[in-house]
């Protein structure tokens, strides 16, 4: 039984759209960008305009020169947007559990559609023939069991390829893949992954937990993926309604530390208490700071499991911020971010689950939120800071 | 869009050693008479360099080469190297037109699974690539430490192909795969049975001048076979030229797949219409 997540990875989709409405490009060099603008970029281009060495955001008049007769598409991102929307629409078609992942990016999940769709590698056929049939474009196809590993997958097998792996095939295939295929490596960190002699992802994947951290705050998220440890969901929200957020401006502005903790467990408990509402928990945490002088900074943290509790949350939010504040600088505006959401279910145990006393407390806290409003009760580190706590954000931006 | 006039047939490995059996081969993957022919055949290279003149060949048959070992193993010492050379020549004077044959479609590489990647079988692949360029050249890896984004970036590069299989999947065989790095696609099927490689086998195999599958004489059925009319469809979609072979060991398995399969496809495409202008390529070999 192989894996469930699919990825739908329509690589160039902006040029194959052209060439599918204009066969006389095939094989040609060509890009898309806006002839005649000022600094007109190439947008997007052909494997053959990429083999003659041209690359997305080029300068135009650059491309030009390094490709004698190289041809011009004029953007048609009407065309592009109702591609995006067929595709997604025909994953839709096959399971509710579709997430977009930017354009002509998709993640299916096909766990439990079986009965309906056959087995998940027939169904993903079906989904090719069916996006090649309505779109013209022949998107690369990869099943796994999670979404870091189809993504690499469809990486490698591009254009228009298709690869479904066992979970015995998984490990080994990511491994053998230049450390830029892993989702999250960009050219910063590729240069500088390599002055450490890791070229493939499996040397990214083979490094400790202090080797990990000495490669930047990501460094033990971008080991995890490199193994293939990825548990995130399909998320089918749209990316506006992904995320709880809140923002408080200090008066006056700060730079102390106890009063920026203080203001972050304020924010965490009103997102919290908005996350476990719905019954979720969350994954993520980020912190983003605007200091007195404009300059901003902001840090995410990626948890290893879900947090519910307001302490918890305000824990990783503390642990971001603190990575954060790398200036001496007064803080005029605090954000935190809630995302990666997954169902806050009681863990499974053995034997009878162990409630803990915090969890209680907790669970009693909302109790009362939820029947006096938020307002009711304040912590009183809250109120001998003069702080006081706001109502819940109902979700969203 | 499918692209118009991809060339696509179906067949099997075209030869069986019963004896001082001429070229070409009739017992070996030849459909029965009242069938129609195979619409092409895989024949090892050894047996195409060893027809006599006075074998007929139609030119209107569709013929892919399998290369030999010789091509799959780095020259142990000068005389192999030689040999080797000879070969090469021989491969590209098969190609042109002055051969006085049909050239063949493709020249099929299979490389064992010992055959993993290493410095020295890189740069032995790389040799061979260079010394049969220019020639409808697909390769074969038994080994799955060959499927990563630089080996196949490589063969886009040089314009070969990288046979897709279907065969036993198993610790380090390859994943299930579909790309298409060159305009021939070249798909071979080697049975799902549990037969492996070994260096007993493989002798046989030379011996016998059949194909270096982990298995043979396995009969498909109907889901196997449909499953991929899908795959087959989007590649040929990406292709010029697009093969399926079957391997097949002693019996008439490998031709009696071919046919299926090749029937699916027509009855598929006389479904679906609208696909015509990509399967008139089997359409026309077929008929």
């Amino acid at each position: 039984m192989g894996g469930t997540i699919l990825h739908v990875n329509a690589v160039g989709l902006m040029a194959a759209i052209e060439e599918n409405l204009d066969r006389g490009l095939r094989a040609r060099p060509f890009v898309v960008a806006r002839e005649g603008a000022v600094r007109a970029v190439v947008i997007d281009l052909s494997p053959e305009a990429h083999r003659e060495g041209v690359r997305r955001g080029m300068l135009l008049s650059l491309a030009l020169r390094r490709v004698p007769g190289l041809v011009v598409k004029q953007p048609r991102p009407e065309l592009y947007r109702a591609a995006d929307e067929t595709m997604w629409r025909v994953g839709m078609s096959f399971s509710p559990l579709v997430e977009r992942a930017g354009r002509g990016h998709l993640f299916i999940d096909l766990a439990g559609t079986s009965r309906i769709n056959g087995p998940p590698e027939d169904a993903t056929q079906k989904i090719r023939v069916r996006i090649m049939d309505e779109t013209g474009i022949t998107p690369s196809f990869a099943l796994a069991s999670s979404k870091t590993v189809s993504k690499v997958a469809t990486r490698v097998f591009r254009p228009g390829g298709f690869v479904a792996l066992l979970p015995h095939e998984e490990g080994s295939l990511v491994r053998l893949q230049p450390v830029e295929l892993l989702p999250g490596v960009g050219p910063v960190l590729r240069d500088r992954l390599s002055l450490l002699d890791i070229e493939d992802i499996g040397g990214l994947a083979d490094l400790g937990g202090f080797e990990a951290r000495a490669i930047g705050p990501r460094g033990p998220d971008l080991v995890a993926r490199a193994r293939g440890i990825d548990d995130s969901p399909v998320n089918p929200e749209p990316p506006e309604r992904r995320c709880l957020r809140d923002a408080i401006v200090l008066e006056p502005d700060t730079a102390e530390a106890e009063t920026l903790r203080l203001q972050l467990a304020r924010l965490s408990a009103t997102l919290g208490f908005a996350a476990r509402r719905e019954n979720l928990g969350v994954r993520k945490v980020a912190v983003s700071l605007d200091y007195s002088d404009g300059r901003s900074a902001s840090f995410s943290l990626r948890l290893a499991r879900l947090l519910t509790r307001d302490d918890e949350i305000a824990a990783a939010a503390w642990t971001a911020a603190q990575r954060t504040m790398g200036r001496r600088v007064r803080v005029r505006r605090l954000v935190v971010e809630l995302s990666e959401f997954g169902a806050a279910g009681p863990e499974l145990d053995l034997f009878e689950p162990v409630v803990s006393k915090s969890a209680r407390l907790q669970s009693a806290l909302d109790k009362v939120h939820g029947k006096y409003g938020f307002p009711a009760l304040t912590p009183c580190a809250f109120l001998s800071a003069g702080l006081a706590l706001s109502s819940a954000p109902g979700g969203g931006g | 869009m499918p692209a118009p006039g991809c060339d696509i047939r179906f067949g099997c490995v075209g030869w069986k050693n019963d004896g001082p059996r001429p070229f070409p081969p009739t017992a070996l993957g030849e459909p029965a008479a009242q069938e129609g022919p195979a619409e092409t055949v895989e024949v090892p290279y050894e047996k195409w360099l060893a027809r006599g003149e006075g074998d007929s060949w139609p030119e209107s048959r569709d013929l892919c080469v399998r290369l030999g070992r010789r091509f799959a193993r780095p020259a142990a010492g000068m005389g192999e190297a030689r040999a080797y050379a000879a070969d090469v020549a021989e491969c590209h004077r098969l190609a042109g037109a002055a051969a006085g044959r049909a050239s063949p479609a493709a020249y099929l590489l299979e490389f064992p699974p010992a055959f993993a990647y290493s410095l020295e079988t890189r740069r032995h692949l790389d040799r061979v690539l260079k010394d049969l360029s220019g020639l409808p050249l697909a390769v074969a890896f038994f080994d799955a430490s060959w499927y990563s984004s630089r080996v196949i970036e490589g063969l886009k590069a040089r314009g070969v192909c990288l046979c897709l299989m279907d065969a036993p999947r198993r610790l380090f065989s390859p994943p299930s795969i579909d790309v298409v790095t060159a305009p021939l696609v070249y798909v071979k099927f080697y049975g799902r049975a549990g037969a492996t490689f070994s260096e007993e086998a493989e002798a046989r195999d030379v011996e016998e001048n059949n194909t270096l599958g982990p298995s043979g004489d396995y009969e498909y059925d109907d889901a196997e076979l449909m499953a991929w009319l899908p795959r087959l469809e989007v590649l040929a979609a990406q292709a010029e030229t697009l093969r399926v072979i079957f391997a097949a060991r002693r019996g008439e398995a490998g031709a009696k797949n071919a046919r299926r399969l090749a029937g699916m496809w027509r009855e598929r495409s006389l479904r679906s219409p609208k696909d015509e202008a990509t399967r008139s390529g089997s359409l026309r070999a077929g008929s």
